[in-house]
């Protein structure tokens, strides 16, 4: 594809060409801002971003003095060829104003002034057209074939009147009908696309072309209708948005149609279309530069295989650039304005114009009578020629007849022959398919379009008889299927089928025997399922009992209800001992889940047994655990997984007991708490033995750690454990605990240790100690009081080594901390 | 979560939206909001005097200073002649992407507290050699360390993996964001996400749906004003009818029809816009992108991908009804909505987070085994499972990251080249062609040699075009392939006719592209670097660099 021309492009001077380095350069640099900014215009973008991608050979070529002045001769050669395009729109506007028979010095003027140029040249091209196709014999013919087809007599008139011979009159004639077959062929080729033709836009194309309606009958290949049931401008519309995007896109690959940019003749097949529209748009997939014109030609391609999926689309394609041509035309019935007239010739002019793009004749006229009466312009029709009126009232009467008698014949003959090809050939359609219902298909949708009741009638003959075969078939299919299954005991399917053909087909003579049939199935089942009950003796109680129930749900009503009661009884002791092992197993693994199916699952056959009621307490509780289990996982989940840091856990779980201290899962919750606060406890105690083993090791201290366990306290002579209780248990303790406890200790080799009294303990944290005030609260000493008061009720010393080191008293019962001392 | 971890954000650089997101304390990807406390902001750059203001204020004041604004800048990235011009100066896109950048991650900075120093950016996975390397250079003249840059749809499917902790599964990504569209087939497993193939067009999203509206309305205030005056050539009615159209498809998504007002040189024109007739007029897109789709799932075949078992959806734009309908309809599967505007920023942060996990891991285990960090990949694939237990246990105790976490750190993602490259040679009938050295949907990294031969004895020197395309051929014609840069090789004296020089393609983890050619008998090399003028550099980086480091986006 030829490139745009840079001069053109960037605006610059082409004669004499610019050729200032700087000029071009600021050219090159304001055209480059403008795209820029436009590069995401919704319409002008694309185009935009077409330029900027030239911009590297914009350069190379205008810095380049060979190639800028080619570029500047190309744009010369470019102004020349636009002049030619100019004489070649000049041509066609003088046939126009040419087909009243000639041009007048008014009309050179208008189409001087019409197309800015001199009118020197305008009578240049009008003298070349007289030369060529404009010869008199040609526009008098042309006239005449306006209103009626000349006869043999007209013709041999004609002929003396121009000096030549009835055989040339003749050929001209027969020139200039050829023409206007070509036009008509060419408006059915795009017409049919819709699937019909109306009947008026037959006669409107007969009387316009003066051609009988037989001849053009003769050409349609699809149905017509009397009257356009369809209105075609509302059924067959692309829409006006879609339709103008097509058009700037087009712009940009410079093309003037999808057909053009396809490279196809618009006349060309559906199919063609296709494959074109498919092999365009990979073949554009491919490319990798995606500058505007790809761009463009992909949103085209697109719209290629959109707009020619069907007939129907592409028919709204064709109406949509009719109607786009149409708008154009109005230059044209501008420019044949003459003193407010448009005269006949030009009219027919026109109208034929407007036909060939596709535009129903009627619409055509209605365009052109529409906008000539909005600009005050009259217009003069053909006159019809059949002015019979002038002779006698019989013979108009006779003729009348005969007309109509023919036209019947011809409506008769030619339409009951196009019908009976048409029937015959969807009976060879129909026999080519391979199934019957597709068969159906093709009647059905023959009856659909077309109007005759007596076709209709035996196409649904033809239905009916198809229909029964159907019927045959699938009876003799469900048969061949049913044996089978039968063998396989798999009655349910069986029933299935049964049922299927009988929702297809119950009004049929077949339904009968298939009903009787299917009545024998549920005896069959029952006995079946009950013999599977019997097979199953001797094995796993469960399984025995679950089979029970399910027959007995099945068949309420079977004939071996008592039989089977029986075995699930028998079954019911076995079963249960079974669960309850299974349960233990589970509990085990708190698999609370696995525990409350295994409880419903008995339940479920046993209903209010003795056991099944003794289950239904074990699930309630399972339950309970289960949700606590789920409330507990939350938690975890809430604090971030399993394997979240450990004090994050904590401080969800102290959280979750601030604020629901009553929940069920409360208790498992504290649990869980504790044995988290004791691995953190293991953990702070690790730091804590490092901290005061290097403390103890510090120069002039008066204690000494033994096997990281113990430390001897030079001062009083004393042993005491390195960890006090609530380092190394994490719980805390009432004074009888804290004494049983104490009583079990081996730590350092030794299992004589006991509290420490008040005064022992208080050594301990006086005088330089390595144990400042952030210890426990208060520690139990050994030192306890009986009194009574109401109850006996027990006081114990305490003693508090923060803020400062001192003794007060405890109930026993409260719960405390100590640290274990011996001699 | 501990300092030993360095904090790399993750950017979504969107065509009209853009955001930023971290991975929190507890592992979970966030969006940071701006300043307006908006979860996107939109990427437009308003150019206000000396100030430059990039967002929702930005987007407004496009309808009274058009010209002063700039938007779907994103769609130029990689174009060397797109030039915006402003008070005399010029700004590339790249630049102008800076200005998002910044104005994104200011905002974080003040919203958390934090520098963003270290940042993943996302691009389409259809972005070639140049527009991925002009992400890089927006991010660094924007003053941050660009870790990587990623796919798209790879981080959307990171955060999808992330999310649904299901078994292996092979996802269709649908990423029809505000100007582009990718898709991309993803397989899905417990240790990996391995992209199987990618497809798509940067140049169709959402505001392609918009400039049918805009074109639409023009249509009907000429309609209704009897008028055949082009009113898009008067910028402050295309600005307005450009966000008015944006709102429209909104309101479509939700309702049937919705009253648009058009206001032009006095004139006001009230349209109704059905959802039907948007539909109609924006047909032809929605079947592009299904196209696109069936010719990836073609290239997915012949790699023996035959089925996926799931379709997400994510970007903006698929909030249009139709586009699930559409899904629907042509593979017959429920498409799966997925956090549409957050997915792709969470999955980079997520991304990042794991390069900086992974970062740690690697260090660690190069100090236990006494080998260096060079590779990554092998450190990892190579070390005993025992030590990396321990390894990842450490780190998990020091960092407080969970275990799990940064066991998942090592998962394997592997994506493929989204084109062909090659070079240009002469083919055995002396016409010239492209030979790919690497075929688009190979797995990255590759490397890939080839020997040419010099055509002509005494050859001073070789150069070398490198072409980058979309066909799966190994000889394309050169006007189906674009150059993406150039490569010079000096020859040694006189050498004959036939010298074999190799030229090796290296395609890195995040698409950029290594050249190297040896002249064999000398064993001359050059490591070329590629030349291209489509992306900043030199003194007008430079430049831009400079002006960048005083710059404050409102």
């Amino acid at each position: 594809m030829s490139r745009v021309n840079f001069y053109q492009l960037l605006e610059l001077k082409i004669n004499p060409p610019e050729s200032n380095p700087q000029v071009i350069a600021a050219a090159i640099k304001r055209k480059q801002a403008e795209w820029s900014r436009l590069r995401n215009h919704p319409t002008k973008g694309t185009l935009a971003r077409q330029n900027i991608s030239l911009l590297t050979e914009i350069r190379k070529v205008m810095s380049d003095s060979e190639l800028r002045t080619s570029e500047a001769r190309a744009a010369l050669d470019l102004l020349k060829k636009k002049l030619e395009a100019k004489f070649i729109a000049i041509d066609k506007h003088i046939q126009l104003l040419g087909s009243k028979g000639d041009l007048d010095e008014d009309d050179i003027d208008r189409l001087a002034t019409f197309h800015k140029v001199k009118p020197t040249i305008v009578q240049r091209r009008a003298d070349r057209w007289r030369k060529k196709k404009g010869a008199p014999l040609a526009i008098h013919l042309s006239r005449l074939l306006i209103h009626e087809k000349p006869d043999e007599k007209t013709v041999s008139k004609i002929a003396a009147q121009f000096g030549t011979t009835s055989d040339n009159v003749q050929a001209v004639l027969k020139k200039l009908q050829d023409e206007r077959s070509a036009e008509i062929e060419a408006y059915i080729n795009i017409q049919i696309r819709k699937g019909f033709m109306a009947q008026n836009e037959i006669s409107n194309l007969a009387a316009i072309y003066s051609i009988d309606q037989g001849d053009i009958l003769r050409r349609v290949r699809c149905p017509i209708k009397k009257e356009a049931e369809v209105d075609t401008e509302t059924s067959y519309q692309i829409d006006s948005t879609v339709e103008q995007f097509i058009n700037e896109n087009l712009k940009i690959v410079e093309q003037d149609s999808l057909y053009s940019f396809l490279g196809l003749f618009p006349g060309s097949t559906l199919e063609a279309l296709q494959a074109k529209s498919i092999e365009k748009e990979q073949a554009i997939r491919k490319i990798a530069q995606k500058d505007a014109v790809v761009t463009a030609s992909a949103v085209l391609a697109g719209q290629c295989i959109s707009l020619f999926k069907t007939d129907e689309n592409r028919y709204a394609y064709d109406l949509s650039r009719a109607r786009a041509m149409l708008k154009r035309l109005n230059y044209e019935i501008d420019l044949a304005a003459q003193q407010n007239v448009i005269c006949t010739e030009h009219y027919h002019h026109l109208l034929r114009k407007a036909i060939s793009f596709g535009t129903p004749p009627d619409k055509a006229r209605q365009h052109i009578i529409d906008y000539c009466q909005s600009k005050k312009w009259q217009v003069d029709l053909p006159k019809k020629k059949l002015n019979l009126k002038r002779y006698s009232k019989v013979a108009l009467i006779t003729l009348s007849v005969v007309l109509i008698t023919g036209s019947i014949f011809w409506y008769f003959y030619f339409s009951a022959q196009r019908r009976e090809e048409d029937y015959l050939r969807t009976v060879t359609e129909a026999r080519e398919k391979a199934s019957l219902e597709a068969q159906i298909r093709v009647f059905e949708s023959y009856m659909a379009r077309i109007d005759d009741d007596k076709m209709r009638e035996q196409a649904r003959t033809n239905i009916d008889s198809i229909r029964k075969r159907i019927v045959q078939r699938d009876f003799k299919l469900v048969e061949a299927n049913a044996e089978k299954l039968h063998a396989e005991k798999r009655y349910e399917e069986i029933d299935a089928l049964y049922g299927n053909f009988l929702s297809r087909h119950a009004d049929t003579a077949w339904a009968d025997p298939i009903l009787q049939k299917r009545a024998a199935i549920p005896p069959l089942i029952d006995d079946r399922d009950y013999q599977n009950i019997v097979a199953l003796q001797g094995g796993e109680p469960e399984e025995i009992a679950h089979a029970g129930i399910a027959y007995l749900r099945n068949h309420p009503d079977g004939q071996f209800v008592s039989q089977t009661n029986r075995i699930i009884k028998n079954a019911e002791k076995p079963y249960f001992r079974n669960v309850v092992k299974a349960l233990q197993q589970c509990e085990r693994q708190k698999d609370w889940d696995r525990c409350i199916q295994l409880c419903n699952r008995y339940i479920d056959v046993y209903r209010d047994s003795t056991p099944a009621l003794k289950l239904k307490e074990k699930r309630d509780r399972y339950q309970i655990n289960l949700q606590n289990d789920t409330i507990l996982q939350t938690l975890i989940a809430r604090a971030g997984g399993p394997d979240a840091p450990p004090a994050r856990i904590r401080d969800t779980f102290n959280h979750f007991l601030l604020e629901s201290p009553n929940s069920p899962a409360a208790q498992l919750v504290r649990g869980e708490l504790a044995r988290i606060n004791l691995q953190l406890g293991h953990q702070a105690a690790q730091g804590e033995l490092e901290k005061l083993k290097r403390l103890f090791g510090q120069k002039g201290s008066r204690f000494t750690v033994h096997k990281s366990e113990t430390f001897r306290d030079s001062k009083t002579g004393l042993t005491w454990a390195l960890l006090d209780s609530q380092m190394s248990t994490g719980k805390c303790m009432t004074y009888n605990e804290a004494i049983r406890h104490i009583k079990t200790m081996k730590l350092g080799g030794y299992n004589d240790w006991r509290l420490p009294t008040a005064k022992e303990l208080l050594t301990l944290f006086k005088g330089p100690s390595p144990f400042p005030g952030v210890y426990s609260a208060w520690y139990w000493s050994s030192d306890s009081y009986k009194r009574y008061s109401g109850k006996w009720i027990i006081r114990v010393d305490v003693v508090k080594a923060a803020p400062a080191p001192a003794k007060h008293q405890q109930d026993s019962k409260e719960c405390g901390w100590f640290r274990a001392v011996r001699r | 979560m501990s300092d030993a971890i360095n904090k790399i954000f993750g950017i979504d650089l969107g065509t009209t939206y853009s955001s930023i997101a971290y991975v929190d304390e507890y592992g979970k990807p966030v969006i940071i909001p701006n300043a307006e406390n908006q979860r996107i902001t939109p990427s437009v750059v308003f150019f206000d005097g000396s100030e430059i203001v990039v967002g929702d204020v930005a987007k407004e004041s496009a309808k009274l200073y058009p010209n002063e604004v700039v938007s779907f800048i994103k769609r130029s990235m990689g174009e060397a002649n797109f030039l915006y011009e402003y008070d005399g100066k010029t700004y590339r896109p790249e630049e102008i992407s800076c200005y998002i950048l910044r104005k994104v991650a200011q905002d974080a900075e003040q919203t958390i507290g934090e520098k963003v120093q270290d940042v993943v950016i996302t691009c389409p996975a259809y972005f070639g050699i140049n527009e991925r390397e002009a992400t890089r250079k927006a991010g660094e003249i924007a003053g941050f360390n660009v870790r990587q840059i990623i796919n798209e749809p790879t981080a959307a499917a990171i955060a999808y993996g992330t999310v649904q902790e299901t078994e292996n599964r092979v996802v269709l990504v649908y990423d029809l964001g505000g100007g582009t569209f990718d898709i991309t087939m993803i397989d899905i497993q417990e240790s990996s996400i391995d992209v199987i193939c990618t497809g798509g067009d940067h140049n169709l999203g959402g505001k392609d749906w918009d400039d049918r509206i805009v074109a639409f309305l023009v249509q009907e205030f000429q309609r209704q004003t009897q008028s055949e005056e082009d009113i898009l050539e008067d910028p402050d009615t295309w600005q307005d009818l450009q966000l008015s159209s944006e709102k429209s498809k909104k309101i479509l998504s939700q309702r049937d029809k919705t009253p648009i007002s058009i206001t032009h040189g006095g004139d006001r024109v009230k349209v109704e816009l059905s959802r039907d007739k948007f539909l109609e007029i924006t047909e032809d897109l929605l079947e592009r992108t299904i196209a696109l789709t069936h010719e990836m799932l073609k290239d997915a075949k012949n790699k023996g991908y035959e089925h996926f078992d799931e379709i997400i959806m994510v970007g903006g734009s698929t909030r249009m009804p139709q586009i699930p309908d559409r899904i629907r309809q042509e593979f017959g599967m429920e498409p799966r909505m997925f956090d549409p505007d957050e997915a792709v920023a969470k999955g980079a942060a997520i991304y990042g987070w794991k390069l900086s996990l992974n970062d740690g891991l690697i260090k660690r285990i190069a100090e236990k085994t006494n080998r260096s960090v060079d590779d990554e990949e092998d450190i990892i694939e190579t070390t005993p499972k025992q030590i990396m237990e321990e390894v990842a246990k450490e780190m998990s105790e020091e960092t407080g990251v969970t275990l799990s976490a940064v066991k998942r750190s090592t998962m394997k993602i592997r994506d493929v080249a989204s084109k062909s490259f090659g070079v240009v040679a002469r083919r055995p009938n002396n016409q010239e062609g492209v030979f790919n050295l690497i075929l688009k949907n190979t797995v990255v990294p590759v490397e890939t040699k080839r020997t040419f031969y010099t055509p002509e004895a005494n050859q001073e020197r070789v150069l070398i075009r490198i072409m980058e395309n979309e066909t799966n051929e190994k000889v394309v014609s050169v006007e189906h392939s674009i150059e993406i840069g150039t490569a010079v090789l000096d020859l040694p004296e006189g050498l004959p006719e036939d010298s074999p020089v190799e030229i090796t393609f290296n395609l890195n983890r995040e698409g950029r592209l290594q050249i190297t050619a040896i002249e064999t008998s000398e064993n001359r090399q050059v490591v070329a670097k590629i030349e291209t003028s489509s992306v900043i550099q030199g003194k007008e980086l430079a430049e831009a660099i400079e002006r960048a480091q005083h710059l404050v986006v409102h």
